[in-house]
């Protein structure tokens, strides 16, 4: 399909789900409560009305997610959004990238970072953003591959031991989210799908 | 089952290799949607929990 995106970009995208998203108004009161989370000022996407149809598992996972991400102290939002981001790009879940590489660009002003973790050169970086990148790309891919060497570049970039727990935790979420939201749909173009997340 | 394995794999693994033809091949295999969601959410959340266990185990070591 020709509005399917293929390539990493940090602007807005959509995302079209392979399996029927649940009818708002056919949800069971199973569903309802697990959707309870979901701010009730937004839309409810496509993304959340298809993991509804495993009410128990997504209850669970909407407020876990919105702590790791959200939570207050440790590791910046910026930060955070760069382990989201790197993670993303490790297992191509497109839309990801898209929101978070966004919100990173947004909350620190440093679209170079993004472009080098697009692009495989995070060698390049700053010591802080290349260990951060280093490890988040090692502990996506395959967990082993990250080391005590990332860990002591994490410290020897100044990060303190809860920054490096936030760091792991955002990192997981999306070893986690990238893991739903790429196999169960596809990134497009917006603006044309009136039922898109 | 060979359906479900097949897909375990592949999702564990290397999720980045995941196409709209894998879902697809689960609902030839007969796996109903919500059962596709459970499943999605099982290996999902198992790849949190061992990059999790790592990276703490990780920052346990000494330095």
């Amino acid at each position: 399909m020709s509005d399917v995106v293929h390539d990493f970009t940090a602007d807005p995208l959509a995302w079209r789900p392979y399996l029927t998203p649940v009818v708002l108004d056919e949800a069971t009161p199973a569903q309802r409560e697990a959707l309870k989370e979901t701010p009730s000022n937004t839309k409810i996407s496509d993304y959340v009305l298809v993991l509804a149809h495993d009410p128990e598992s997504l209850g669970q996972r909407t407020p876990l997610f919105n702590g790791i991400m959200y939570g207050r102290g440790g590791l910046s939002r910026a930060e955070r959004e760069l382990g989201a981001t790197a993670a993303s790009v490790v297992n191509r879940c497109i839309y990801c990238v898209s929101v978070h590489a966004g919100r990173y660009i947004s909350l620190a002003k440093q679209p170079e970072v993004i472009a080098a973790v697009f692009d495989g050169t995070e060698a390049t970086l700053g010591a802080r953003d290349r260990a951060i990148v280093g490890y988040a790309t090692r502990l996506a891919l395959n967990p082993p591959q990250a080391t005590a060497e990332d860990m002591r570049a994490l410290r020897a970039a100044g990060l303190s031991e809860l920054e490096i727990l936030d760091l792991t935790l955002s990192v997981a979420v999306f070893g986690w989210a990238n893991r739903l939201m790429h196999p169960l749909g596809e990134a497009i173009r917006p603006g044309i799908h009136p039922n898109a997340a | 089952m060979a359906a479900i394995l097949r897909h375990v794999d592949l999702i564990a693994a290397t999720p980045r290799e995941a196409t709209r033809a894998d879902i697809a091949a689960l609902q030839a295999a007969g796996v109903a949607t919500g059962d596709i969601v459970r499943l999605s959410q099982l290996i999902a959340f198992v790849s949190f929990q061992l990059r999790l266990i790592a990276g703490l185990r990780l920052m346990g070591a000494a330095p």
